[in-house]
């Protein structure tokens, strides 16, 4: 049985679309997703009735895989052994053999753990102190100590890395000396040093923080926060200063576990009675840039808060994976200092990477900072209309390279075109002051006074687009700029 | 505050009436205060800044003209003095959805401007301008329109340039030496021509191909007999009267921009280049 939920903002647009796929859980915590030729499966935990599950993605069909467990909090997945390790509230970590289905306990004498972050490290044996092994090993947080806990799995050894947490609860590794642990007591996301043994909150606030999940890029969290605010939210590694975007509200009671699908166009969530599927947009976006330029910021503080590419796109629904590639492209601009249009086109067509093209659900947008544009006031271009492919923001404008808050925009505004939105789809809205504030599809030159006019969001007709416009018309590379739906007729002229 | 829309005349001109498919259609565009006062206005009549907008029609069907190149800017601002005029041309045959004239037939052409600065929500329309396009009338004249009518090509002759349009290239090439004397290989050449008289700085290659004004010559120099819209003829004199000033050739300088102004100077839409060429000869006399 599936319940659908179609999640729209207050202009109407449908941003998300919330499905029950599970309607009757057990109160789950911990969820995995797990990549097979075959299919993908999700695994998770039911907390009061004691089971672990596998629900099978291409069939919707679940089988019960382990009964008997006390209180499971959550489940990590080892692909290449096919065995499930898992957390008791009871104190002991299981590993569970995905083929037999036989249990056997790793270590006990933990205090209520939590989240398990899996991790393979290399080991040099006391008895041969030259020959290195890789050992399979897990950082386990426990609310009740506030600890967090080494477990080497082969020797089924622990031994305590940390304490002082503030009854943790989920953890995200990212390297063996370097963890984010959420934190009920201090409403917190907390990055933990375990050489340096200091805990720093790098955002408060959230309600409930629950389990972490890595983003594809490593370079950002979702958690999950509980009631009242049955959310998954989004924390920002990569921009200075941290920003924290709401990914998805309004699911059902008490999420606690997330797991995002490859392509990151899905989340899985486990919740005190339903297991549930979020269904938004995701795209990648290569950046690259020529020698003498730089990357657009990551962030820029406008309007009394920080305002980035992702939190921007997030908001019309659309998860942007910013990927900085090439980051010295020859300048062969030479004395002249400017490039052609033919000169951008023949750079577009052999700089792409393909690591980054479109998979799956998950679109791909391209941008590529040049040092200057053969024409005066050019700020940017979106550059091959017929198919959306390409787009160059000029590092060598001035406004581009004196003003952030400008490369930021215009970068937002170039990529876009990629997804198809024209400028006159732009709009305007009033902030608290009064003042008249333009969104992103307008150019540059419209936003008097600069900079207090810009509207760093996209207003209702471009999220409209973003968020439910045939895919095949946002997506770059879908078909010729200006073929869309035709609600953009009502907005403006010039649509097939 | 002063009225700007009655103000302003906003006019669209084309260089022929009629055209073979295949022949790259420019529109002309003249933005004129009537009035009596100052106006400030954004002088850049690009499509590419959306300032500036197409409307082609065809039978009852109207489409609006995409540029190939979409830009986000800051224009620049210019007063238009009582009287005085701006002009622009735009390369109309190709944009977003292929060619624009894509079969022969009577087609409708208009534009819209929005660029006064102070009112930005005013749209300006220009006249409407019919023109003519004319199917081929032999089997030769099939072919040179088939070698013209490519993606690639047409990508050429809106850059004028694009070393690594090989297809283009190889296609446009054998337009000119298979047609010579066709108007169609005229713009050919043009476009070849324009793409030799400058550096290509080629990222596929991580080279810069250096101008080679030798083959530039060869083919612009073809570009002047033939039948071609006024804008390709202006650009292959100016370029051509470039390559002898830069190569000291002082006579051949002084007999192009001379014919150029001789055969273009009665024509309002080339008043800016006519200038241009009498400003390079003062420099030369």
């Amino acid at each position: 049985m599936t319940i659908s939920k179609l999640i729209y903002n207050i202009t109407g647009a449908l941003m998300m679309a919330i499905s029950t796929i599970v309607p009757d859980v057990g109160a789950g915590i911990g969820i995995k997703l797990t990549v097979d030729p075959d299919g993908d499966s999700l695994y998770y935990v039911e907390y009061t009735r004691g089971n672990l599950i596998r629900f099978y993605l291409p069939t919707s069909t679940s089988e019960t895989v382990a009964t008997g467990l006390i209180n499971p909090e959550d489940v990590a997945i080892d692909s290449r052994t096919n065995k499930a390790y898992v957390t008791q509230r009871s104190g002991e970590l299981l590993e569970i053999d995905l083929r037999t289905r036989t249990k056997r306990t790793i270590v006990d004498g933990m205090k209520a753990p939590q989240q398990i972050a899996l991790h393979r490290t290399n080991i040099r044996g006391p008895d041969f102190p030259t020959k290195i092994t890789r050992i399979l090993t897990a950082f386990i947080v426990e609310y009740d100590s506030g600890e967090l806990t080494f477990v080497n799995i082969g020797t089924r050894t622990k031994r305590t890395l940390l304490t002082g947490l503030a009854h943790p609860v989920g953890i995200a590794l990212s390297n063996p000396n370097l963890a984010y642990v959420t934190e009920q007591d201090r409403g917190s996301i907390s990055q933990v040093n375990m050489n340096t043994k200091t805990i720093t909150p790098i955002v408060t606030g959230l309600v409930a923080p629950f389990f972490l999940e890595w983003d594809s890029s490593k370079t950002g969290l979702y958690v999950t926060e509980r009631d009242p605010a049955n959310r998954i939210s989004k924390l920002n590694l990569s921009t200075g200063p941290v920003t924290l975007d709401v990914v998805v509200s309004g699911l059902d009671f008490r999420p606690s576990g997330v797991s995002k699908s490859t392509d990151e166009a899905a989340f899985y969530v486990t919740t005190d009675r339903t297991l549930q599927k979020v269904t938004l947009r995701s795209a990648f976006l290569e950046i690259d840039r020529m020698q003498g330029t730089e990357f657009p910021p990551t962030s820029v503080y406008f309007d009394g808060k920080y305002n980035t590419l992702q939190g921007i796109y997030l908001k019309s629904g659309i998860i942007v994976d910013i990927r900085r590639d090439e980051n010295a492209i020859p300048d062969l601009a030479g004395p002249d200092n400017e490039y052609t249009d033919a000169e951008l086109h023949n750079l577009m067509t052999s700089h792409r990477n393909p690591i980054y093209r479109e998979t799956g659900n998950k679109m791909s947008a391209y941008l590529v900072v040049a040092t200057n544009y053969v024409q005066d006031g050019i700020l940017g271009v979106m550059f091959d209309s017929s198919t959306r492919l390409g787009c160059a923001v000029f590092h060598g404008h001035d406004l581009i390279r004196t003003d952030p808050r400008a490369f930021l925009r215009t970068s937002a505004h170039e990529a876009g075109h990629q997804f198809n939105l024209h400028h006159e789809d732009g709009t305007t809205f009033t902030d608290g002051g009064g003042l008249t504030k333009y969104t992103i599809m307008n150019q540059t030159w419209l936003i008097t006074p600069w900079p207090d006019a810009i509207g760093f969001i996209f207003g209702d007709h471009e999220t409209v687009h973003l968020a439910s416009h045939p895919i095949s018309n946002v997506k770059p590379g879908g078909g010729a700029f200006y073929d869309c739906d035709t609600e953009h007729s009502g907005w403006h002229g010039g649509i097939t | 505050m002063t009225q700007k829309k009655d103000s302003i005349e906003f006019r669209l001109s084309m260089g022929k009436t009629e055209y073979l498919l295949g022949e790259p259609v420019i529109a002309y565009l003249e933005l004129s205060n009537s009035g009596s006062q100052p106006i400030p206005v954004i002088d850049q009549l690009d499509p590419k800044l959306g300032i500036v907008k197409f409307y082609i029609k065809s039978g009852i069907e109207e489409t609006f003209f995409r540029p190939y190149v979409v830009a986000d800017s800051m224009p620049r601002k210019y007063i238009l003095k009582p009287g005085e005029s701006v002009s622009g041309a735009a390369k109309i045959f190709y944009g977003s959805k292929g060619w624009s004239f894509k079969s022969s037939g009577k087609y409708q052409i208009r534009a819209t401007y929005n660029g006064l600065v102070d009112h930005p929500d005013e749209e300006l329309a220009s006249n409407v301008f019919e023109v003519n396009i004319r199917a081929p009338r032999n089997e030769q004249e099939k072919e040179q329109v088939s070698l013209i009518m490519g993606d690639e090509q047409a990508l050429f002759l809106l850059f004028e340039a694009g070393d690594h349009l090989s297809n283009g290239i190889r296609n446009l090439m054998q337009l000119t030496s298979k047609y010579p004397q066709s108007d169609l290989a005229g713009y050919a050449n043009f476009a070849l021509g324009m793409n030799y008289s400058k550096d290509f700085k080629d990222f596929q290659r991580g080279l810069v191909r250096k101008a080679d004004a030798e083959r530039s010559l060869m083919h612009l120099k073809s570009v002047k007999d033939r039948n071609v819209d006024g804008y390709f003829a202006r650009q292959a004199y100016l370029t051509l009267a470039n390559i002898y000033e830069d190569s000291n050739a002082e006579d051949a300088k002084k007999e192009t921009l001379n014919e150029f102004i001789e055969r273009f100077s009665r024509d309002s839409k080339h008043a800016d280049s006519i200038n241009r060429a009498k400003s390079m000869l003062g420099k030369s006399d």
